[in-house]
């Protein structure tokens, strides 16, 4: 009886030794897939840094590149710093720099979920996330 | 006002990942590595430094290191508990890692108890059955140490996970996923 207990202890070891192996290899994977993340949001936050840049180099092209970046990453506090400058873009003298401005000015208020400048009424201010504690909102977006 | 965002946005991204590698500092050094390390430390001070006879058992059957694997194992499964989507997986590994947690301190309660019998009987054993008793406890000490290797390494799968998983969440937030 101690022998069989003995030997089937020393089996559990060994088993569980292998699961331990079998686990490291998965660690491995998991952490390589983690890294490969972390780079991609790393290039995130530099293309970001980078549209926020281009929204005020004066260069059409450039502008434009930067709006539709921040069209297509849902950043809010990129996003939120750059609202300002994207509605003065809608006044732009480039109609392609004003449609666009407009889209992504569209699209970044959908995101907070606030009122666009076309579904706010007159005179309710020129944002209204600096009257209504919006930041709080988005904080909790 | 370039400068002014570069800033803001990249003190921002170094603050998480700041906390990324603070977390990841507390988890393989404070919670993982530091007591099983501190544990395993008793073997070769029990052998060297005191110079006691059998410090590989003395260090090691009492399944001390059980505890430790079952609470490193029960930290591990609480990691993951913020992670908003979690697969059913995720959840039934991080389940499974608690029940054999509570199942060690069963466990421990017993191996416990006959290490301190058969301690107490290897002071009054003849020679061939001291043989038997340190072979016994040998045992006992080899699955102890097992079962705390399994926990780290557990231990550093869960934080590769919950890691990972916390990054799907950011790209999917950012619509990239």
């Amino acid at each position: 009886m101690e022998v069989q207990m003995r030997t089937l202890l020393l089996i559990s070891s060994v088993a569980v030794l292998l699961i331990a192996l079998w686990l490291f290899v998965v660690t491995v994977v998991r952490l390589r897939s983690a890294i490969g993340k972390t780079e991609k949001l790393q290039w995130v936050e530099g293309e970001l840094d980078r549209a926020l840049r281009q929204l005020q180099s004066g260069d059409e092209e450039e502008i434009l590149v930067a709006l539709q970046m921040l069209t297509a990453l849902n950043e809010p506090t990129a996003r939120l710093r750059a609202l300002p400058y994207i509605g003065e873009l809608r006044q732009n003298t480039s109609p392609r720099v004003a449609r666009q401005a407009a889209v992504t000015e569209e699209r970044i208020m959908a995101s907070l979920r606030l009122p666009s400048r076309t579904e706010r009424s007159p005179g309710s201010g020129r944002y209204p996330l600096s009257q209504t504690g919006g930041a709080e909102r988005t904080q909790s977006l | 006002m370039g400068k002014l965002v570069d800033l803001g946005a990249r003190r921002q991204f170094e603050a998480a990942s700041g906390v990324i590698t603070a977390r990841a500092v507390n988890w393989c050094i404070w919670k993982a590595l530091l007591p099983v390390f501190l544990l395993g430390l008793l073997w070769p001070v029990y052998g060297v430094i005191l110079k006691l006879p059998h410090p590989f058992q003395r260090a090691f059957s009492h399944g001390d290191l059980l505890v430790v694997a079952a609470l490193i194992l029960i930290e591990a499964s609480l990691e993951g508990d913020h992670i908003e989507k979690q697969s059913g997986t995720f959840r039934l590994w991080c389940n499974i890692g608690r029940l054999i947690a509570v199942l060690l301190i069963f466990l421990f309660g017993f191996m416990k108890y006959d290490a301190i019998l058969q301690e107490s009987a290897l002071a009054r054993a003849a020679a061939v059955d001291q043989w038997q008793i340190l072979d016994k406890l040998r045992v006992y000490s080899c699955f102890s140490c097992s079962v705390a290797v399994v926990s780290l390494v557990a231990s550093f799968l869960t934080f590769a996970v919950v890691v990972d998983l916390e990054r799907s969440e950011e790209l999917r937030r950012l619509g990239l996923s």
